[in-house]
């Protein structure tokens, strides 16, 4: 598997555990990570085409990062912690696509 | 349509203009042949779209279980005010926006291949005029072509995830991991589990569709180039045997493979020979603007 594979497969289950947390969030923290979960799958939308064009796009340390950042979104206990994971994502992808 | 219906109806359409035999159905001809490029290609790209969409996708839900869910949240002791109601009434609407990037992307992809198809529906049936517009054609063809090979070789890498699926899944294994009575636990575990190796199959098997129909959509378009650089020297018989060859290669790989690794192995070789090729290296590769 190439680190664009792996990249995919980070954020895939990034992806999911936002949605799992989110989903069981009451209705006040759902308000407020939506946007934040609505920019993460524009994300995970942009880095698909973006491979699709153009191929071998993803580093070792893209790789490193996105594990990093999917072990935080899991972990997430509160909804701050979630935002700023998450935040680190949008950030992470918006220098890549 | 079902590659073999397609095959058998433009077999009809083929051997039509094959007794006919002019200039006028020369251009007929090929026309035909960039009409099956404009189908496969649209399939290829309609294939990926739903592969990605389904990838950003939040977990389908029936409305009871919403109708659970919104009381559930209203029965909670914090105020509701039209915010509250808001939230509860767009909640199916999370993930619009990817949604929308998805759609603009391909929408602006299928334009470049509508653009193809539409200029061999016009072409002019003159002999000189229909030489001419096809000799147009030919670059954008060879481009259109080495972006399919690029995209299926560059697809069979990409693992795809149907999240919104996947989300579902870990919820009712959590839900069924709690269950206290130890015989319908493991029973619903072990129907978890059959989902699970389902879920991954469907995963494999869209994306290994849509891989397919870049490869058959790649060969249709290098046919068509081909058929486009020869135009001039080319009789009805040739185009014809031509587009025979190219839709049998898809009623083929149908029914003999639909495994990804061989379909890779496969972009790989032809997309290597392309670019290998001086003739399509001009084309695909330019030299950079000084």
């Amino acid at each position: 598997m190439d680190n664009d594979a792996k990249m995919l497969e980070e954020m895939g289950q990034a992806v999911v555990a936002m949605q799992l947390k989110y989903r069981a969030a009451p209705l006040r923290d759902r308000m407020t990570l939506k946007p934040t979960l609505e920019e993460l799958l524009a994300d995970y939308a942009r880095y698909q085409v973006k491979l699709l064009k153009e191929g071998t796009i993803s580093t070792d340390a893209d790789v490193a990062e996105a594990a990093s950042i999917r072990a935080e979104i899991e972990k997430a206990a509160k909804t701050e912690a979630l935002l700023k994971a998450v935040a680190r994502t949008v950030a992470f992808v918006a220098l890549r696509v | 349509m079902h590659n073999k219906s397609r095959l058998a109806l433009m077999g009809l359409c083929l051997l039509a203009l094959a007794a006919a035999g002019c200039s006028e159905e020369k251009a007929k001809a090929i026309a035909l042949a960039a009409e099956d490029f404009g189908r496969t290609s649209e399939e290829a790209l309609a294939s990926i779209d739903d592969l990605f969409t389904q990838s950003v996708a939040m977990p389908a839900e029936a409305d009871s279980t919403r109708v659970d869910k919104m009381a559930t949240d209203m029965a909670d002791n914090t105020p509701f005010e039209a915010a509250e109601l808001n939230q509860l009434m767009t909640e199916g609407e999370v993930g619009l926006k990817a949604r929308d990037i998805l759609s603009n992307e391909f929408d602006s992809l299928r334009a470049r291949f509508v653009e193809v198809r539409t200029m061999f529906r016009t072409l002019p049936m003159g002999p000189r005029l229909s030489k001419k517009a096809v000799a147009d054609s030919e670059k954008l063809l060879m481009r259109l072509t080495g972006d399919l090979y690029k995209m299926g070789a560059n697809l069979a890498k990409q693992p795809a995830q149907f999240t919104g699926r996947r989300t579902l899944l870990v919820e009712l294994i959590q839900n069924d991991k709690k269950i206290v009575d130890k015989a319908s636990r493991e029973a619903r575990l072990r129907a978890d589990a059959h989902s699970l190796l389902q879920l991954r199959r469907d995963e494999l098997a869209a994306r290994t569709a849509a891989v397919q129909r870049c490869y058959l959509a790649a060969e249709a378009g290098r046919s068509l180039s081909d058929m486009a650089r020869h135009y001039g020297d080319l009789d009805v018989q040739s185009i014809l045997d031509i587009t025979k060859d190219s839709m049998k290669l898809a009623a083929d790989l149908t029914f003999q493979s639909n495994a990804i690794d061989g379909l890779a192995k496969r972009i790989e070789h032809a997309e290597g020979a392309i670019r290998s090729d001086p003739y399509w290296k001009v084309i695909l590769e330019p030299a950079p603007a000084r």
